[in-house]
């Protein structure tokens, strides 16, 4: 899958695009990325009262999809957009 | 009173909704529970209005009146912030000052691909409508559902400008090197950028809703006055962004109140035939009540500070 890290993310991540072998749930996957970029990506990316549930800073679109709160199943072969919503609509 | 507060809100850094939300002005002041969602666009967040899923919107007035217009029964109380649309595009292409006349600026964007909010919104509906004003055809319009998109496809080659929103503009300029084509106070003077609109239901509420809009009036005035104590603020609510980020995208327009002054009606209603001729509204008969100013010329009875820092 490819990852794309915008606004907010991508300073933490060092780089804009990932490419990343994994499937499963994308708590996983958020997880996974906890693991590898540190506690400042935890920090946005999960709620800190609920760690195991996406937080309400961060966007994640799926394949386009704003995933909201769901927890989808991931094939590996997702763009998967992850950015902290700033730039107004 | 309501028990639960419902909100519909954009990510748009100067919009009051930040600082209310960071600070729980409204649960703490009028003791009630706010539900806060974020929707990505203007017309996004009518579809909300529509399904019952919100009360009260941070909204600009173009898809607010497509609401009205379908039937949706919605009135605006309040002001915010004035000429909130800006065009960016990358270094090769000139800036409106830099021709001698729009229609010869536009042309550079003939066969070109614009990225830009949903179809409907108001940045959407004020690029549409100088283009058909200078009779320019040929510009690809990519309507994206979150802005945030934008500057990623201007880096991959994928669009060749935006118009969009301040913090946008910022944020293009600094990811991308993209420079501001059209400043925003060229673009439709007085464009009502957001205002705050609720479901008509609520009008009998007018203890909560004069209590919002003293709230909203103190949040404007502290970004108006003190912008570097409300970027403080907004960057305490959203970990990851930086303080002089936030007080740039304040600078980009510095047009903000509450108040719903006569330019600001004025302006409003000059979308009606402009979005009868793009096909956004089927008649140009002003909608029974777009705005119901009582609760606001308690709370800001003064003139208003759109133009004004």
């Amino acid at each position: 899958m490819k990852l794309c890290f915008l606004s907010g993310l991508r300073e933490i991540v060092g780089q804009e695009e990932v490419d990343l072998e994994y499937e499963g749930r994308l708590s996983g996957l958020l997880e996974t990325l906890c693991e590898r970029y540190g506690h400042s990506l935890r920090r946005l990316l999960l709620d800190a009262e609920d760690p195991g549930r996406k937080s309400s800073f961060v966007k994640i679109l799926v394949n386009g999809e704003d995933v909201g709160h769901a927890d989808p199943e991931l094939r590996g072969e997702e763009k998967i957009f992850l950015f902290l919503p700033i730039a107004g609509g | 009173m309501a028990a639960l507060l419902r909100v519909g809100y954009l990510s748009t850094l100067y919009h009051t909704s930040h600082l209310l939300r960071q600070l729980r002005w409204v649960e703490e002041d009028l003791a009630i529970e706010c539900r806060w969602q974020m929707y990505g666009t203007g017309p996004e967040m009518i579809e909300a209005f529509q399904g019952l899923d919100i009360d009260i919107g941070y909204i600009g007035l173009p898809p607010a009146l497509i609401g009205m217009a379908k039937g949706v029964p919605l009135v605006c109380v309040g002001g915010g912030h004035v000429e909130g649309t800006v065009m960016v595009a990358g270094p090769s292409f000139r800036t409106l000052a830099e021709f001698d006349e729009t229609h010869a600026f536009l042309g550079q964007f003939r066969h070109r691909r614009v990225g830009i909010p949903a179809a409907g919104s108001i940045h959407d509906v004020i690029f549409r409508a100088l283009l058909m004003e200078h009779s320019v055809s040929g510009v690809e319009f990519v309507n994206v559902a979150w802005a945030d998109l934008i500057p990623f496809m201007l880096k991959k080659g994928e669009i060749d400008a935006a118009v969009g929103t301040p913090p946008l503009a910022v944020l293009c300029g600094e990811e991308c090197g993209a420079r501001t084509v059209i400043p925003p106070e060229a673009l439709w003077p007085f464009n009502p950028s957001y205002g705050i609109v609720i479901r008509k239901g609520m009008l009998k509420e007018e203890g909560l809703i004069g209590g919002l809009l003293q709230l909203h009036e103190k949040a404007c005035n502290l970004i108006r006055e003190s912008p570097q104590r409300a970027a403080g603020f907004t960057v305490s609510a959203l970990p990851g962004l930086e303080e002089g980020f936030v007080q740039r995208v304040y600078a980009v327009s510095p047009k903000y109140c509450a108040s719903l002054p006569d330019p600001y009606l004025e302006a409003t209603l000059r979308f009606l035939p402009v979005m009868k001729e793009l096909g956004y509204l089927s008649s140009v008969e002003r909608p029974e009540e777009i705005f119901e100013p009582r609760f606001i010329e308690k709370v800001h009875p003064e003139p208003h500070h759109y133009s004004s820092r």
